[in-house]
């Protein structure tokens, strides 16, 4: 494997998601551009850059949901787990239920937040509400939002405020066990106090998962995750561990970015 | 490489999505289909070349539908723009509108040959099965249909009124300043939308100017494409000369209609997405 | 608004509400019970009447018009009736073999024997009703049993009760002293003008439910019990076809293609055809269903002509595809208040298209998606014209001898209640009373087309408000 020169990985990683020469258009216009990088199993990686940089089309690159969108084309490959992504005989159902998905808006499926978080597993045809009702505890715990939201498993979800509402999201997307957590800028439309809950959430449960997540917050960028992924219109600039990417961040417009002098 | 953790996809459920997905295939293509083949065949009867066209005939009608919807459109025009103005965004306005709109537009025909007609006949010495009826009853037919259809065009543009009125605007200011021209594609839309209904209805028509609205049509002529359509064609033998110039009246009265709603549907598009402040 | 826009738009509001106002009064005013009056002829000679409406054509001409006590109308000349004073010991008889007649009560003949006295008109509904009855459960015995071992049995019983009906009756004298028998059984209805108010109102609201529940009478009155039927049971059947098809059609495009060039072209076609005029979809379901595919079929079967006609299954056929455009618009504005977002979440989750529409969509969208559906059945309510050229009859036809309610058959013409209202069918006395039934008839129609959009924009506003709500949550 040719790793280049800047984005090194340590030599010990396993890699869980490869991205080889991939490339996306959306609409005809060209969202990746020869992105060619791995994430390691069970860290933290953070992927950050401007709006429009391609965050999110990396991220629907990985759970397949790009494929739902009209006018689209790709080329290159990912494969998740060693396991090829984009192909004809690729099985979406498979791939998405490899992958928990949150999304920025903080939108939750209509209905009570027990319905939300068991969503997933209603999906496979699991009825016996034992079963379900332990998933959605375990779900809950693991989120640390179990003491918070117990008493009201049974109300409306959109009726919750924004971070508690977040976290039923991640707990839905963890209920299934997934390899892999894949976050849309999660804390973007939340205030410090529940980014703060999310963020604590995600420590908690991220342990050896791996986690994905793109922010255009760089405080918590730095704190949260293992290695950083700066993008920049499509393209991969650099990638490396957080410590050395925010101290010594070999790219000019890297450098730029993460001290806050433009995006 | 195989995870503990990697859960399975029911065939069930792969089965009922492939189900699901041939019953809303089949079936949902029905419709369009059925739509596009009833027109198709319509535009086939109608024998545009055939050279046993009356088309002074089919033209007679077709003035007749136009002339009754323009007619009926500028009699109800008046009241369904002020009443759409003034009730904008009242909740209740939009039932009372909803319940008014789905009287079948019959009867207002119905209530003037039976009660106006007779004693304005009586009184003024005007024929029952004068054409003018109808135009009344199209009219006073439609003046709810529009003002709805107006409402729903109109139902935009709360917030910069809001605006206005903080600025200290009077209600005729807001009115005249930012509501009629920002909705005026609108009411064009509307109007088009309107005009397009008038000029296809025919219950109405047929029942207040008789069984032979020859006042109109000319000799024993009908006076609309719809109440020729309905007097004629039943008598008429397919292929026949008749029965090929009753096609072409329908199909060029559908041609008519569609395209004014077409063209209503695209300004009040543009009007959408383009009034927005 | 200023003071001046309220007020005007009141007075808008009260005008478009005007006909329809107007129809509900005039249809209930028609059906009013009415007191025959006893008046004087210039010759001393005495008549049982019921004065007419004053009908713009005659009243100019100076002439009055009366229903006599044997069922003619007669016009005299203004003035020359005095003395008039209402008759309320008057009877009136609507029979099934003639005209209506009026006249004081003579007295009542069972079995060959007549009977007096004061308990008479207690007994006298009682023993009509039980006659009434009797006799239709033995026509329908005589009917089941055409062929089978039994018919001669009921035949028997029928003989034998047509003996003794012959002899069951009512007499009825004039004013002139003389004297009719009307056959018991054969009386629709054997009344009295009401007196007092809540008698009044009773008799009112009977009027108005046996015109609508009876079917019609050989002398041309009452009976909307077959175009009730047949109109409900049209409206149900297009409304079902247009708005599943409508509905699917609506899943199809929203839920399960892919948005694209399409998929578009398809959708802004349907809508645009909601234009096309009724009246085009009924010359095409003449050509296409009825000659077309119904002689087909005529041909196929070589039963005679049966399907060749306009009947009930064409005329449901041309409605459902006439109502599908509106209820697809409807059904996708309904689909479209469903955040584009939850779908998402849901696919993201590993859901199929299937899931995620039964799942998400059909929990939070059904009111919307059942108020489209309902849609369908208010636009095939409110439409007339196709109807006069794929099936509907021109006539209340119907079984005089009320066994039974009789749904009108796929094949065949059926009555309905704008077309008879449109085009009525009704006798010279229905006119001379101001066309009651027509106003009934069109006035049912315009209950049923209202009911119908007011549930369904019920169902859509609801939806719209809920989603909303949902959404901003």
């Amino acid at each position: 494997m040719i790793v280049p020169a800047i984005h090194p990985s340590d030599p010990g990683d396993r890699p869980h998601v490869e991205f080889r020469g991939w490339t996306v258009k959306l609409r005809g216009r060209e969202q990746l551009r020869w992105v060619d990088f791995d994430i390691p199993k069970g860290r933290i990686v953070a992927l950050v850059g401007p709006t429009g940089s391609g965050k999110s089309a990396l991220i629907s690159s990985i759970n397949r949901m790009l494929a739902l969108e009209p006018d689209f084309e790709h080329s290159g490959q990912v494969l998740l787990a060693g396991d090829p992504v984009w192909g004809r005989e690729v099985d979406d159902l498979l791939v998405r239920r490899r992958t928990g998905t949150v999304f920025r808006d903080g939108t939750t499926l209509p209905g009570t937040v027990w319905e939300n978080v068991a969503f997933p597993l209603r999906l496979d045809g699991e009825r016996r509400s034992g079963v379900l009702d332990a998933a959605v505890e375990s779900a809950l715990r693991s989120v640390s939002a179990w003491e918070m939201l117990r008493d009201r498993l049974h109300k409306s979800a959109a009726s919750l405020p924004a971070g508690p509402r977040q976290l039923v999201n991640l707990a839905r997307a963890v209920v299934g066990s997934p390899e892999i957590l894949l976050l849309d800028e999660p804390c973007g439309d939340l205030d410090p106090v529940s980014t703060e809950m999310v963020e604590q959430a995600l420590v908690d449960l991220s342990g050896s998962r791996t986690v994905v997540l793109s922010t255009h917050n760089l405080a918590q960028a730095s704190r949260l995750p293992h290695r950083v992924a700066f993008f920049l219109e499509g393209h991969l600039e650099e990638y490396g561990p957080t410590d050395r990417m925010f101290q010594r961040p070999i790219r000019r417009s890297t450098e730029d970015y993460l001290s806050g002098r433009f995006g | 490489m195989a995870e503990s953790s990697r859960r399975r996809v029911p065939r069930s459920v792969r089965i009922a999505d492939r189900l699901a997905g041939l019953v809303l295939g089949i079936g949902g293509s029905f419709a369009p289909f059925a739509l596009a083949a009833a027109m198709l065949w319509l535009f086939w009867q109608a024998d545009l070349l055939h050279p046993l066209a009356d088309w002074s005939r089919v033209g007679g009608w077709l003035r007749g539908s136009v002339s009754l919807g323009l007619v009926a459109l500028a009699g109800a025009s008046p009241f369904a723009v002020t009443g759409a103005l003034l009730g904008r965004g009242s909740d209740l306005v939009r039932l009372h509108l909803r319940m008014v709109a789905a009287v079948p537009l019959a009867v207002p025909a119905f209530l003037l040959l039976h009660w106006t007609a007779p004693w304005v006949s009586q009184r003024f010495g005007l024929p029952v099965q004068h054409p003018g009826w109808a135009c009344i009853a199209l009219a006073v037919g439609m003046v709810p249909p529009l003002w709805l259809i107006l409402s729903d065009a109109l139902e935009r543009g709360g917030g910069i009124s809001a605006a206005a009125y903080a600025l200290g605007a009077t209600p005729s200011q807001v009115m005249r300043t930012l509501i009629l021209p920002a909705s005026a594609p609108g009411l064009v839309a509307a109007l088009l939308r309107g005009f397009s209904r008038a000029m296809g209805e025919t219950m109405a028509v047929l029942l207040v100017s008789g069984n032979y609205a020859s006042a109109w049509g000319g000799a024993g002529g009908a006076a609309t494409v719809g109440a020729a359509l309905v007097l004629d064609l039943p008598e008429a033998s397919p292929g026949g000369a008749l029965w090929i110039d009753l096609m072409r009246g329908g199909l060029l009265l559908t041609v008519l209609t569609v395209s004014v709603y077409a063209v209503s549907d695209r300004v009040e598009r543009r009007f959408r997405s383009g009034g927005q402040p | 608004m200023s003071r001046v826009g309220r007020i005007v738009l009141f007075g808008l509001l009260a005008v478009v509400a005007f006909p329809a106002a107007l129809l509900a009064v005039r249809t209930v005013t028609l059906l009013e019970p009415r007191t025959p009056m006893l008046s004087e002829l210039p010759g001393g000679r005495q008549i049982l009447s019921y004065p007419l409406e004053q009908d713009a054509w005659e009243s100019s001409s100076g002439v009055v018009r009366h229903l006599l006590s044997d069922g003619t109308v007669r016009s005299f000349p203004e003035g020359s009736i005095g003395g008039s004073r209402p008759c309320p010991e008057a009877w009136t008889a609507r029979s099934e073999e003639g005209p209506v007649r009026i006249g004081f009560l003579h007295g009542v003949v069972v079995d060959g024997d007549t009977l007096r006295g004061d308990s008479l008109e207690t007994r006298l509904e009682s023993l009509r009703i039980g006659l009434r009855e009797d006799r239709a459960r033995l026509v329908d015995e005589v009917r089941g049993q055409a062929g089978a071992p039994g018919f001669e049995r009921a035949m028997q019983r029928w003989n034998q009760f047509r003996r003794q009906d012959e002899r069951t009756g009512l007499l009825l004298r004039d004013a002139s002293d003389s004297v009719v028998f009307l056959r018991l059984s054969s009386l629709r209805q054997i009344s009295r003008a009401p007196t007092g108010w809540i008698a009044t109102a009773e008799t009112w609201m009977r009027q108005i439910l046996t015109v609508l529940s009876e079917t019609p009478d050989s002398w041309g009155l009452g009976g909307l019990r077959q175009a009730l039927t047949s109109t409900l049971a049209l409206i149900l059947l297009s409304g079902a076809i247009g708005g599943t098809l409508a509905l699917l059609a609506a899943l199809l495009l929203n839920e399960r293609l892919r948005p694209g060039k399409w998929a578009l072209v398809v959708r802004r076609s349907s809508e645009w055809l909601a234009a096309v005029p009724g009246v085009v979809w009924g010359g095409v379901g003449l050509g296409l269903l009825v000659w077309g595919a119904g002689a087909q079929l005529d041909a196929l079967l070589g039963n005679g002509l049966r399907w060749g006609n306009g009947g009930l299954l064409w005329a449901s056929l041309t409605l459902g595809v006439l109502a599908a455009p509106i209820s697809l618009k409807r059904s996708m504005e309904a689909l479209e208040e469903v955040p584009k977002q939850w779908r998402l979440v849901a696919r993201s989750c590993g859901a199929t298209r299937w899931q995620v529409l039964r799942m998400v969509v059909l929990p939070s969208a059904w009111r919307g998606l059942l108020g489209a559906w309902l849609s369908a059945f208010a636009r095939a309510a409110g439409e007339t014209a196709p109807l006069m050229l794929v099936g509907a009859v021109h006539s209340i036809g119907g079984d005089v001898l009320e066994t039974g309610i009789r749904l009108p058959s796929l094949s065949g013409g059926f009555p309905h209640l704008g077309v008879l209202a449109c085009d009525p069918p009704w006798s010279v006395l229905e006119a001379e009373l101001g066309h009651p039934v027509a106003y009934l008839s069109i006035f049912v129609l315009t209950l049923l087309c209202v009911g119908f959009e007011l549930t369904a924009s019920t169902f859509l506003l609801e939806n719209r408000r809920r989603l909303a709500k949902d959404v901003e949550a």
